[in-house]
């Protein structure tokens, strides 16, 4: 085979009989003629026999092979379920991995730096399908920065409490902490909408006396009188409607995330607030936001 | 994931086939050049790109990487021969295109793009634990797997056109002045690379791109000087139906460009060139044929296969300039966003493939009714331009100065090979932890 001039042993199968080549009378890599059939040509000293050389209609054919693993590609992407991790299983182990979950949202906040520029939106959450209770290892925060939470707003992406979402974030995790850090906007998706974001209507009176019936629900009280001030986030207030013996205390809550500065005791106000308790001081509580254009109206 | 992102991507990456086919035309135009005017428009124009889904943008980006890689040397094939002064550092393709088998030449490193695409979709994504491991290797010891290959270009250099003076000092000089000059290149070019990565001048907004001017002014506008230099008559082109390699040629071809690639996706500072130099002599290859089936499958396994990695779960490894990019604004996280890429990859190097046959015909048509000095023309100035654009004046500074030592090569005849010093002696110094020292004794840093 490699001797070019030997053209009787070229022509010979195993079996010693004549073969056919099949040798153009042009060379087929540059063209030029090749009238004496030989096994190299002449110019470009290309090997001539078909069977030496790799069609490019073969090679052609052979990209199916591609397009059909294309094809395979995309229906694992579509069909592939998502490798939710359960919120209570994110540790430290796994700090500045990429996890994703399918959670609840338990509250939502935003706020600024000392700038006033660059806002946060936090997002406390917990596992979807069993809930955390009163257990904190079954809850995270969610935090999304600067770009992302003003992307998460402009875009109409944020999700409201109570909400199930499929976020993929980025764990940070180490002793006594754990947050996940998302990305990019796109990354946080509304599951399931609730209806946890209905506010209800609902008295001083009725919430002490049926809390879980409010329990991590919206609720407005219409009209509520400021009792005492305690700090500067929180305001004391009761039923105006209640009559009280002299000397006794009106049954109250707390309402928290307010500047007290702003009200006055005797002052009445209509609150819109998230009905929550507080697990370390042992109370009810509304937390407000004041940001929120009708979180409070000073009624008087 | 949801089908309308999946369909979505898969339209944005065929989008990209056809913009890198477009820019492909220019000879010299790299697709990194491409991806940052990309990149530089989403900044400028980010409401409009804002819209898209991160992964659409990436799918687009992705058909682009894998359309050039596979077609960007279709045009150097033909608008950019050497006549025969320069015979000793000419390229198997530059032999090929004055014999008229361009286009053979062409279907050659096609193959190889094939098999390296064949290899990367088929078989990267059965063994992800591999390259996890390969990296954990890898990484303490990137800086001396780095020197040693410098070591060995250096040890490499010969001399060409040596025996031509008439005496024998000049003989001597002859024989000497081409190894001088391919030092002399590989040291200052390794210092200009210090400086860049230590001092750069490129305004800080755009220093992501400050290795463009350096690249663009090695190697791509030298080839386009050097193209207008030659005086040479391009034949006629002949569009074969086969091309000539023996299933040897494509095994030994596709081994060492496949652990160039690799060697050059795995180690920091490396390029498929001097990888391809390195494993050519691990795996015996030989012949013309090996060498451009090598070439094809190195450069797809480099650009695209390095890519791939990026997107593998577990892995997650950024190398190489459109990685850099795409983590700008995509951080891969899921098995489902891998298989997506993955996809993407085996449709666009499929439709990358059927279109080269077609792009290469095109220009084998061009290269006859036009002359080629054109190409070279509109190559320089949108190169000029571009780095104009992305890098300002300070760029163009960089850009003058690497042009200069660029030609040093091309002038005496020394491998161009040893300018990619550029990149490796910074990075290789700097993860050996020698990089400050260095750069304090130049007065860099």
């Amino acid at each position: 085979m490699s001797d070019q001039n030997n053209f009787e042993i070229d022509t010979m199968n195993m079996d010693g009989a004549p073969e056919t080549l099949n040798i153009a009378d042009k060379c087929p890599s540059c063209g030029r003629p090749n009238p004496e059939f030989k096994k190299r040509c002449a110019y470009c000293c290309a090997l001539t026999p078909p069977r030496e050389r790799i069609s490019v209609r073969s090679m052609n054919l052979s990209t199916i092979i591609l397009f059909i693993a294309a094809l395979v590609y995309f229906a694992i992407s579509v069909s592939l379920s998502p490798n939710y991790i359960a919120i209570g299983d994110l540790n430290e182990t796994m700090n500045f991995s990429h996890v994703r979950v399918l959670a609840k949202v338990r509250y939502i906040s935003e706020f600024k730096d000392k700038y006033q520029k660059r806002s946060t939106i936090q997002l406390e959450l917990e596992d979807a399908s069993k809930g955390s209770g009163d257990d904190y290892e079954g809850r995270i925060k969610l935090k999304a920065e600067g770009e992302v939470a003003r992307e998460l707003k402009e875009k109409g992406l944020l999700p409201a409490r109570g909400d199930i979402i499929d976020a993929s974030a980025t764990l940070f995790a180490g002793k006594g902490y754990r947050t996940l850090s998302l990305g990019t906007a796109e990354l946080l998706k509304v599951v399931d909408k609730s209806n946890e974001n209905k506010t209800i209507d609902a008295d001083i009176k009725s919430l002490l006396e049926k809390p879980d019936n409010f329990k991590n629900k919206k609720i407005k009280i219409k009209e509520a009188i400021v009792v005492s001030k305690r700090g500067k986030l929180i305001v004391e207030v009761a039923d105006t409607a209640v009559e009280t013996i002299p000397g006794s205390k009106p049954a109250s809550v707390i309402v928290f995330g307010v500047d007290s500065t702003r009200y006055k005791e005797g002052q009445k106000l209509s609150i819109n607030g998230l009905f929550v308790f507080y697990e370390r001081g042992g109370y009810w509580e509304i937390k407000v936001n004041e940001e929120e254009t009708d979180a409070i109206i000073i009624l008087n | 994931m949801e089908i309308s992102i999946v369909i979505y991507s898969i339209i944005a990456s065929l989008i990209g086939v056809f913009i890198a086919m477009l820019a492909s035309i220019i000879p010299g135009l790299h697709i990194y050049n491409v991806i940052a005017l990309t990149m530089l428009l989403a900044f400028t124009a980010a409401d409009l790109f804002s819209g898209l889904h991160p992964i659409v943008l990436t799918g687009f980006m992705l058909g682009m990487v894998v359309g050039f890689s596979m077609l960007f040397t279709v045009s150097s094939q033909y608008f950019q021969p050497n006549d025969e002064s320069f015979r000793s550092i000419m390229l198997p393709h530059e032999r090929f295109l004055l014999e008229g088998r361009g286009h053979e030449a062409v279907m050659l490193g096609a193959l190889g793009s094939l098999v390296a695409i064949f290899i990367i979709t088929l078989l990267f994504p059965l063994i992800p634990s591999f390259f996890a491991l390969a990296r954990n290797i890898v990484q303490p010891h990137g800086y001396w797997m780095v020197a040693l290959v410098m070591f060995f270009i250096l040890m490499t250099e010969w001399p060409k056109d040596h025996g031509v003076g008439k005496t024998g000092w000049q003989r001597f000089w002859d024989g000497w002045v081409q190894l001088l000059m391919g030092y002399f290149t590989f040291i200052v070019a390794g210092i200009l690379g210090m400086f860049v990565f230590y001092r750069t001048i490129v305004p800080v907004e755009n220093a992501f791109q400050s290795l463009m001017p350096l690249f663009v002014g090695l190697f791509a506008i030298p080839s386009q000087i050097m193209t207008f230099m030659t005086k040479v008559k391009v034949p006629k082109q002949y569009i074969c139906d086969s091309v000539e390699s023996a299933p040897h040629d494509v095994m030994r071809g596709s081994a060492s460009g496949f652990l160039a690639g690799l060697y050059a996706a795995l180690v920091p500072g490396m390029t498929p060139g001097p990888a391809l130099l390195c494993t050519g002599h691990l795996t015996v290859t030989s012949g013309e044929r090996q060498f451009l089936i090598g070439g094809g499958v190195g450069r797809v396994i480099y650009y695209v296969g390095a890519l791939m990695l990026f997107f593998m779960p577990g892995v997650f490894m950024r190398r190489g300039g459109a990685a850099i990019n795409i983590s700008l604004f995509f951080v891969p996280e899921t098995p489902e966003q891998f298989f997506l890429i993955s996809g993407i990859i085996a449709l666009t190097g499929a439709v990358s493939f059927l279109l080269i046959g077609w792009f290469s015909r095109l220009c084998a048509y061009l290269v006859e009714k036009i002359d080629y000095n054109w190409f070279s023309a509109i190559g320089c100035a949108m190169l000029i331009v571009l780095t104009i654009q992305i890098t300002h004046w300070q760029g163009m500074v960089l850009l003058t100065v690497a042009t200069a030592l660029g030609l040093v090569p091309n002038m005496w005849h020394s491998r161009r090979l040893n300018l990619l010093a550029v990149l490796m002696v910074p990075v290789s110094l700097n993860m050996s932890g020698a990089g400050p020292a260095v750069a304090r004794f130049f007065g860099f840093y």
